[in-house]
């Protein structure tokens, strides 16, 4: 009996190790960038997105490249990726369960979850742009990187929208 | 009875057209064919083309958007107090349209009702030019930051004077040139300064433009002047090009080429240009507290001969709000030549008038320009808003309006001419203020004759008093000769007499 309780107690503390583990190895936050390869205020923002993505990516945050456009191809998606040096993963939304999910309406617009998944924000990377053709010379709010710097400290963080400026996503039939 | 009122129903809902399904071939292809394929086009300026169906629907929802917001077609002149030329603004009822072409699902219609494509020139728009030129260099533009404005160079290497009719400019790299305006530098020094920060061109606008060949912005094709008239290209001018880039989001390197169109021969009529305020608003001490919402700048000019206005432009930077010009005229009644009730910086356009402007003798022209320089300005590059002054940087303000336009009888341009150069030469307030204090001009023919070392009626450079020598050649040197003739010690005269009267006014 006092065998069997041992070898319980080893195995629950060996399941609470690999929880904890796997809570370490989980994304601290999942970011999703929704752009378009022809929409200009989206192309600008390549630059800052690669330099996000490079900061983040090794302090436990995970990015992606959403398209919604449905269509684009995979030739000219990655024509563009050479083009622009784009350092961040990307995938084609076909059927918009990306765009579903996140409730964007625009490109560039950016959903944050948080390691459970639960959308923490979404809307402007930054306030570089204040509608379409106006743009500050250097911006003076930087949403997207505030939000990841608060999913380092803390849980449970309410979600937050800004108004995105930028081309909006047709919708599929 | 009911037969003919279902009838008349019918019809009058056919003429009106609004209950008739909006479909793209047959309502929309008109609308983007003429106001947006030139530059939504393959090989043209825009970031995508509409050319067809499937490319308008897949933007139908950011159409709308920038239709309704009137971000585009670009086009800032209010056009219903001034007609002009070509021009690209979508009237109310036909950005209702593509919105009712949206809301009813985009429907494709019956490609038979398409209107013909347009067809574009390959190549040089205006056939092949004269005279072509490029950077010597390119010009890396960074993939992102700030705007950049930079001038390049393009010695010209003429030795004859010649009379240009157009310019057309080819960039290298369209997504990232915004505008550029086409200055001349017979001073060489622009060249001395190309380059000095070990890249091409360089910034800031700290050299003398001794002319200006208009000015290039996406979507306005290049055009040859009308008639016979025709802007001077004095020999041994180089060209500035005055450029203005957007980052893009990748890197890019601009290498502009540019077409020059020449006359045949001389103007029956020349050119000239009324800028109010003269020198970009330079004499007008604009100094524009931080927080300050409605500053105001305010200058006139009157017209001493009838003038047939052409073409009208402004310029000023990221804080001005709005611009206005009119033109009061000698029988009481008032003509708006350029009203901008929002202005941008990006598109500073040059609008030609539609129809023959006369501006009778006697006309005074009136300049009124706002600037915003508070938080909720959100153009402002301060943040938090700082005083801004006049000054050459983007983030310093300037403020003027441009009428180009010629003397109606060819033999009154001496006199138009010499009026602008009274003008500009009033920037000098400091210079004035000081030959007014001296009461200069009872003792203006004392002066001369004791400055007249040689005794040849004109005063060399050597012969000018060495505190006034740079001013008095900068503004009255007309024919670069470094030194006063006969006719230029007239100019004098004439401004220091408009002085003594505004005075005793």
């Amino acid at each position: 009996m006092r065998l069997f309780t041992v070898i319980l107690a080893v195995l629950m503390v060996g399941q609470c190790l690999r929880a904890d583990e796997k809570e370490n190895l989980r994304p601290t936050a999942e970011v999703w960038f929704f752009v378009a390869i022809d929409c200009p205020i989206a192309n600008h923002y390549v630059p800052e997105m690669n330099r996000i993505a490079a900061e983040y990516q090794d302090r436990g945050v995970s990015f992606s490249l959403i398209y919604p456009n449905t269509a684009l191809t995979e030739e000219q998606l990655a024509a563009h990726r050479t083009e622009y040096e784009l350092k961040i993963d990307g995938r084609i939304d076909r059927d918009h369960s990306h765009v579903k999910r996140a409730g964007v309406t625009t490109t560039p617009e950016v959903a944050v979850f948080d390691r459970n998944g639960i959308l923490i924000y979404r809307g402007m990377i930054d306030n570089l742009f204040t509608e379409f053709g106006d743009r500050r010379q250097v911006a003076s709010k930087r949403y997207l990187r505030d939000i990841l710097k608060q999913c380092e400290t803390e849980r449970d963080i309410p979600l937050t929208f800004t108004e995105p400026v930028g081309c909006l996503i047709e919708p599929i039939k | 009875m009911k037969t003919p009122l279902f009838v008349s129903l019918l019809c009058l809902s056919y003429t009106s057209g609004y209950s008739e399904e909006v479909t793209y071939h047959r309502d929309i292809a008109p609308l983007i064919q003429n106001h947006c394929m030139s530059c939504h086009r393959p090989g043209a300026s825009a970031p995508f083309p509409l050319t067809s169906f499937e490319e308008v629907s897949r933007k139908a929802k950011t159409i709308t958007r920038v239709v309704d917001d009137r971000y585009m077609p670009p086009w800032h002149a209010n056009h219903e107090l001034t007609s002009f030329q070509d021009v690209r603004r979508l009237d109310e009822d036909e950005v209702a349209l593509f919105t009712r072409w949206v809301d009813a699902g985009k429907l494709e219609g019956n490609p038979a009702d398409s209107p013909e494509p347009p067809t574009y020139t390959e190549g040089w728009q205006l056939g092949e030019p004269d005279m072509v030129v490029t950077m010597a260099l390119p010009y890396d533009v960074p993939a992102d930051g700030p705007d950049i404005y930079r001038n390049f160079v393009l010695p010209l290497d003429l030795d004859e004077d010649k009379w240009v009719k157009a310019i057309e400019l080819r960039p290298s790299a369209r997504s990232v040139v915004h505008h550029s305006l086409y200055f001349l530098d017979d001073s060489g020094t622009a060249r001395k300064l190309d380059g000095k920060d070990g890249k091409p061109g360089f910034r800031g606008m700290s050299f003398r433009k001794s002319g200006s060949l208009g000015g290039y912005v996406p979507g306005v094709s290049a055009r040859k002047l009308p008639g016979d008239l025709a802007r001077p290209l004095p020999k041994g001018s180089d060209l500035v090009l005055s450029t203005h880039f957007h980052p893009s989001g990748k890197r890019e390197a601009e290498q502009t080429t540019v077409g020059i169109y020449f006359a045949e021969k001389a103007p029956s009529r020349q050119l000239q240009e009324v800028q109010v305020p003269p020198g970009f608003g330079r004499g007008m001490k604009i100094d524009i507290p931080a927080g300050e919402s409605n500053y105001i700048v305010k200058d006139t000019f009157e017209i001493p001969v009838d003038v047939e206005a052409i073409s009208v432009s402004g310029h000023a930077h990221y804080i001005c709000e709005t611009m206005r010009m009119t033109a009061a005229l000698p029988d009481g009644t008032e003509k708006v030549l350029l009203d901008i009730p929002d202005w941008d910086l990006d598109w500073q356009d040059t609008y030609y008038f539609a129809e023959p402007t006369i501006l009778p003798e006697g006309t005074v022209l009136t300049s009124v320009i706002s600037y915003d320089n508070s938080s909720a300005n959100l153009d402002n590059p301060h943040s938090p808003p700082q005083r801004i002054k006049w000054g050459r940087e983007s983030t310093d303000e300037m403020g003027s309006i441009t009428l180009i336009g010629v003397p109606v009888e060819a033999d009154d341009y001496t006199s138009l001419n010499r009026s602008t150069k009274i003008q500009r030469a009033q920037i000098f307030t400091q210079l004035g203020k000081e030959l007014k204090d001296t009461q200069v001009l009872d003792r203006l023919p004392v002066i001369i004759r004791f400055l007249d070392k040689n005794k040849d009626g004109s005063l060399q450079a050597n012969e000018l008093p060495a505190r006034m020598r740079e001013a008095l050649l900068l503004r009255l040197d007309e024919d670069k000769d470094k030194s006063l003739n006969p006719s230029e010690i007239q100019t004098l005269k004439d401004w220091l007499e408009s002085m003594e009267s505004e005075k005793n006014a």
